[in-house]
């Protein structure tokens, strides 16, 4: 991992404050987030610009497109192996969390059995471990 | 009569002469092999014992209908109990000559490798229980009877502020907002007595319906968000969506969602975020209440579900709480088979979590009665 590089990571979350509050403390933490409230957005994003992501943070409870629908496209795309996604879900359903992993999800989180900032500390050490 | 334990010189004498009731029951025949002074007393045994059984001596006695009676007949021989190789039981005991009733505890003792006795040890709870159970009684008496006189004064301020609001000057105005401020302060806390009161005579009965649990905490949550948006606290909430409905008491589950939901925003700083989540985990609803507020001290955090505790830091910031709202909420989360818990950290804030099975509540028979 180079010194001061800024991790750009993509956030996919429906809820209004709480994709407010994931953005601040992100930023906070000092990387760059680009927040979206549907998968589709996230997945024309990477089309359409070609960029390089270091993480997504994915809620799988996403209308439109569930988390599940949204790894089967991504990982059709270039370059998604050097990108760990975390699943942040309200819900643990064991069926649904090994399908995610078994597509190439690095982790799953039940929202509310971890607090936020311990999931956005679990989120950069993720991405650190995939540079390490 | 002696006690046939090899202890060191002295002890057997003390066990003699202790004023519990000890008895030592045979882990094969189940009768009675030896008793202290003060057993022989209260179960009014001969100092022969033959023929004296473990059973017979608990004919006499009720167990609540939760206990299971293995364990009290000792029947069970292999059966694992707790790590320590003891368990405690409660039962109702009927005193043979007075016909009255003792609340006992009892600490059962396993046979250690090598003897097969069991040790019983018991412990008469029945002045404790009693006054207790009298200190509740005044409790309900003196709210019920504390709330009349309170409604007489909130009606009259209230009129008094409807017929004559537009003739007083802004002083004389802000002494009146102040009576009524602590007269809804000494409303919700004679409230709470009474609930309290009601939950620890078990007159407070379950009464489950079947609720959209998402729908209470959204209910919930929109009810604080006026106190938050006054002070910028942002309610940031993720609540699944797709629960069944549970069978649930909707009133008592939702004044722990409102308790918790309240003291975050109370104990938290102006600016700041207050997160709450619901999620469905392992057969449990889990709810998570976060604040990055000024966090409860270590040394109180073992106290802080005590009836009436306040820690100290929290007073200061809140003089006005009554000390009740969490230990109520830890006896319904026990009541409704859920939990409660929290992890805390002075000035970065406190995280509460409270679980309640989604299969919902089962309700005794003698409760569905009522």
């Amino acid at each position: 991992m180079k010194k001061n590089h800024k991790y750009q990571v993509l956030v996919v979350e429906d809820e209004p404050s709480l994709n407010q509050a994931i953005k601040t403390k992100l930023i906070k933490a000092g990387l760059e987030p680009s927040v979206f409230d549907n998968g589709k957005q996230v997945l024309d994003a990477i089309t359409a610009r070609g960029t390089h992501f270091d993480g997504i943070w994915l809620d799988f409870d996403v209308k439109e497109m569930n988390g599940l629908e949204f790894m089967q496209q991504f990982i059709t795309m270039a370059d998604w192996q050097s990108c760990p996604v975390l699943i942040v879900s309200n819900t643990g359903n064991p069926e649904l969390i090994q399908q995610a992993i078994q597509l190439g999800a690095k982790q799953w989180i039940v929202k509310a059995e971890v607090r936020l900032d311990d999931t956005v500390n679990r989120f950069i050490e993720l991405i650190d471990q995939a540079k390490a | 009569m002696e006690l046939m334990l090899k202890l060191p010189d002295g002890l057997d004498n003390v066990i003699q002469y202790i004023d519990r009731p000890i008895l030592l029951v045979d882990a094969h025949s189940t009768d009675v092999i030896n008793i202290n002074q003060a057993g022989a007393k209260f179960f009014k045994l001969k100092p022969d014992l033959a023929g004296i059984s473990w059973p017979s001596i608990l004919a006499l006695a009720n167990a609540p209908a939760d206990t299971d009676m293995s364990h009290l007949w000792l029947i069970k021989k292999d059966t694992p109990l707790q790590a320590e190789d003891q368990r405690t039981e409660k039962l109702t005991y009927i005193d043979q000559e007075d016909s009255t009733e003792r609340y006992l505890e009892l600490q059962i003792i396993k046979p250690r490798d090598g003897s097969s006795s069991w040790a019983i040890i018991i412990n008469d709870k029945t002045d404790i229980e009693s006054s207790l159970r009298s200190r509740s009684d005044f409790v309900t008496m003196a709210s019920h009877e504390l709330r009349t006189p309170l409604t007489g004064i909130k009606w009259g301020v209230g009129l008094f502020l409807k017929r004559y609001q537009q003739q007083m000057n802004p002083e004389q105005m802000h002494i009146l907002d102040n009576i009524s401020q602590s007269i809804g302060r000494m409303n919700d806390l004679i409230i709470a007595l009474l609930q309290l009161s009601r939950i620890e005579t078990g007159s407070l009965t379950l009464k489950p319906r079947l609720i959209e649990i998402h729908k209470l905490l959204q209910e919930v949550v929109r009810a604080q968000s006026v106190q938050a948006e006054k002070r910028h606290i942002a309610l940031v909430t993720s609540i699944h969506q797709n629960l069944p409905e549970i069978f649930l008491d909707g009133t008592l589950v939702g004044y722990v969602f409102e308790n918790l939901i309240t003291n975050a925003i109370k104990y938290s700083r102006d600016n700041s975020d207050v997160t709450i989540f619901l999620s469905k985990l392992e057969g449990m609803l889990l709810l998570q209440v976060t604040d990055s507020g000024i966090g409860i001290p270590k040394d109180h955090q073992k106290l802080i579900f005590e009836k009436f505790y306040r820690d100290p830091t929290a007073m200061q910031h809140d003089p006005n709480g009554t000390g009740l709202g969490l230990h109520l909420c830890r006896i319904i989360a026990h009541r409704c088979g859920g939990d409660i818990w929290f992890e805390s950290e002075v000035g970065r804030g406190t995280t509460f979590w409270f679980t309640i099975p989604i299969k919902g509540v089962t309700v005794a028979a003698h409760e569905e009665e009522s």
